[in-house]
């Protein structure tokens, strides 16, 4: 594993496909601090919705990035294709790891808050990024060109999953409760980030439980459909 | 008969609006080479792809014959210019595979070495048509492959490097792998095939490659050539079919009726013969 993800690593870097969303990543935390001072949760709440999508702009980027021809000579090396998917998602949520650590401390060090956040708080805020970062790479590894069509289909819808992720909780209120079974429950984080400013819940709100199972479904159920899809030419 | 290591049973491949191999059966079998012959688009690289597992067939199956399942290299057409070094890139693949980095490290220098291309620092995408091809030959042979199956691999390979192929071609079938190849010229590959398919209207048409004449008969010459020349000129020489350097070693595969020519001038040029044997009629 640690080979395939070295590989990936080096493939990535030099592929310079990370600079885009990562400038833009930068750009909105310096622009989010840009005055002071700044709510605590409701501004982790803002880096972690940031996050989310730089994490799906990261992972769709990157997991049609390996040459066709090549994934097949990787697999071939590797002798197991779940095992290259697997490091695939392992690698982009790696790369997000020091986003989300960056999200968190630096508004801290650089005094950007009315208050300075118990660690509780930091660490809450720390966990709700990862989630939100691990949600965005599970939906986007699915928008990828062995499942779609085209490049645009997939950008397009792509877009329009992480808009309803957003935007769910007004989807569900406006529809019927089991909707909230479909929609990309991405909510759950707001809820604790900005419905519980405190952050001093004793145990994670059910929310996030069935947040982290809804990710884990996701993930495996990526890695069975792209195993058995194996190298099929892309659908025309 | 020996069991095959790779079986298609009844396979059909389609795409929506086109039927690609329709019920075709094939059964390959170790240190037997395979040539799959046929025009552009007639199913040839799905054929290999469905060979080596990483497409799956509409309908039929692909049965493995063997507890473990066979180790497969594959050289495939096309092979993508990377932005790594042929000997960074060759790291990664043995990596991923397993195997330690000492021994890795010393496995690519002899490679390179034996195919003749120089261990340099520019990447891969300033390698030239030829150069990749080597690159593919080494990440497929890695380490030694039960199955090898290339697609079209003499394209953009001058006539040195097609010698050089047919004889790393030839080494291998002799080392008891089973090679399906791919090719739309067939012409330079026929003289290691034992089986000659033609892909055609999604079927499966086999003949038998025709025995050699007396002058077809080939002569393997082992030999050591003075300054690590691969061969002393393959001008000179039309009827040289391959030509491989292992170890300080060379290989050479002559047409039997050039050989005596092709003797005297490795004697002449200073080398020395080490083997010589008849191989056909």
């Amino acid at each position: 594993m640690l080979s395939i993800l070295f590989y990936y690593h080096r493939y990535y870097l030099r592929s310079y496909r990370y600079t885009a969303p990562l400038t833009v990543f930068l750009i909105a935390m310096f622009f989010l601090y840009g005055v002071v001072p700044n709510p605590v949760m409701d501004s982790y709440a803002a880096s972690a919705t940031l996050l989310f999508l730089i994490a799906a702009w990261l992972c769709y980027g990157f997991v049609d990035l390996e040459d066709d021809t090549q994934q097949v000579i990787t697999f071939l090396h590797s002798g197991k294709l779940a095992l290259l998917y697997t490091a695939k998602l392992i690698y982009v949520w790696l790369f997000t790891v020091p986003l989300s650590v960056f999200a968190i401390v630096y508004p801290i060090i650089f005094d950007k808050f009315a208050y300075t956040p118990s660690l509780r708080q930091a660490l809450t805020a720390l966990g709700c990024h990862q989630l939100a970062a691990l949600l965005g790479i599970t939906l986007a590894a699915w928008f990828n060109a062995k499942l779609f069509r085209t490049g645009l289909i997939s950008f397009l819808s792509l877009c329009t999953v992480l808009a309803v992720a957003l935007g769910g909780q007004g989807i569900i209120n406006r529809t019927f409760p089991a909707m909230s079974w479909v929609i990309p429950p991405y909510p759950a984080i707001m809820y604790v980030l900005n419905d519980h400013p405190q952050a001093e819940l004793a145990a994670p709100p059910q929310g996030i439980w069935y947040l982290a199972l809804y990710i884990i479904m996701l993930a495996v159920s990526y890695l069975w459909v792209m195993s058995r899809r194996k190298f099929d030419e892309r659908l025309k | 008969m020996q069991e095959p290591i790779v079986e298609l049973k009844q396979v059909t491949k389609s795409y929506p609006g086109k039927l690609v191999l329709s019920s075709v059966s094939l059964a390959i079998r170790r240190g037997e080479a395979m040539l799959l012959v046929g025009g552009n688009g007639s199913g040839k690289s799905t054929l290999i792809r469905l060979i080596g597992g990483f497409t799956a067939p509409t309908s039929g199956s692909r049965q493995v014959h063997e507890a473990r399942p066979p180790k497969i290299g594959f050289m495939p057409d096309r092979f993508p210019k990377h932005k790594f070094t042929s000997e960074e890139y060759l790291m990664h693949m043995g990596r991923i595979q397993g195997l330690p980095k000492e021994g890795l490290g010393r496995r690519i220098h002899d490679l390179h070495a034996l195919y003749g291309l120089p261990l340099a620092s520019q990447p891969m995408r300033s390698f030239s048509k030829g150069m990749l091809q080597k690159v593919n030959l080494m990440q497929a042979v890695l380490t030694a492959p039960d199955l090898l199956l290339l697609d079209e691999p003499l394209s953009g390979l001058d006539d040195p490097s097609v010698q050089e192929l047919c004889g790393a071609l030839q080494e291998l079938k002799e080392q008891n792998v089973a090679i399906v190849i791919s090719t739309h010229e067939p012409a330079a590959l026929t003289g290691i095939a034992d089986r000659i398919i033609t892909v055609q209207n999604a079927s499966l048409l086999e003949k038998k490659p025709e025995a050699p004449g007396p002058e077809e008969a080939s002569i393997q010459v082992v030999c050591r050539l003075p300054g690590g020349a691969l061969h002393p000129d393959p001008a000179a020489h039309p009827g040289l079919l391959s030509a491989v350097r292992a170890g300080g070693q060379t290989r050479l595969t002559v047409r039997a009726d050039v050989c005596d020519q092709l003797l005297l001038q490795i004697l002449q040029a200073g080398g020395s013969i080490l083997e010589v044997t008849r191989r056909g009629a």
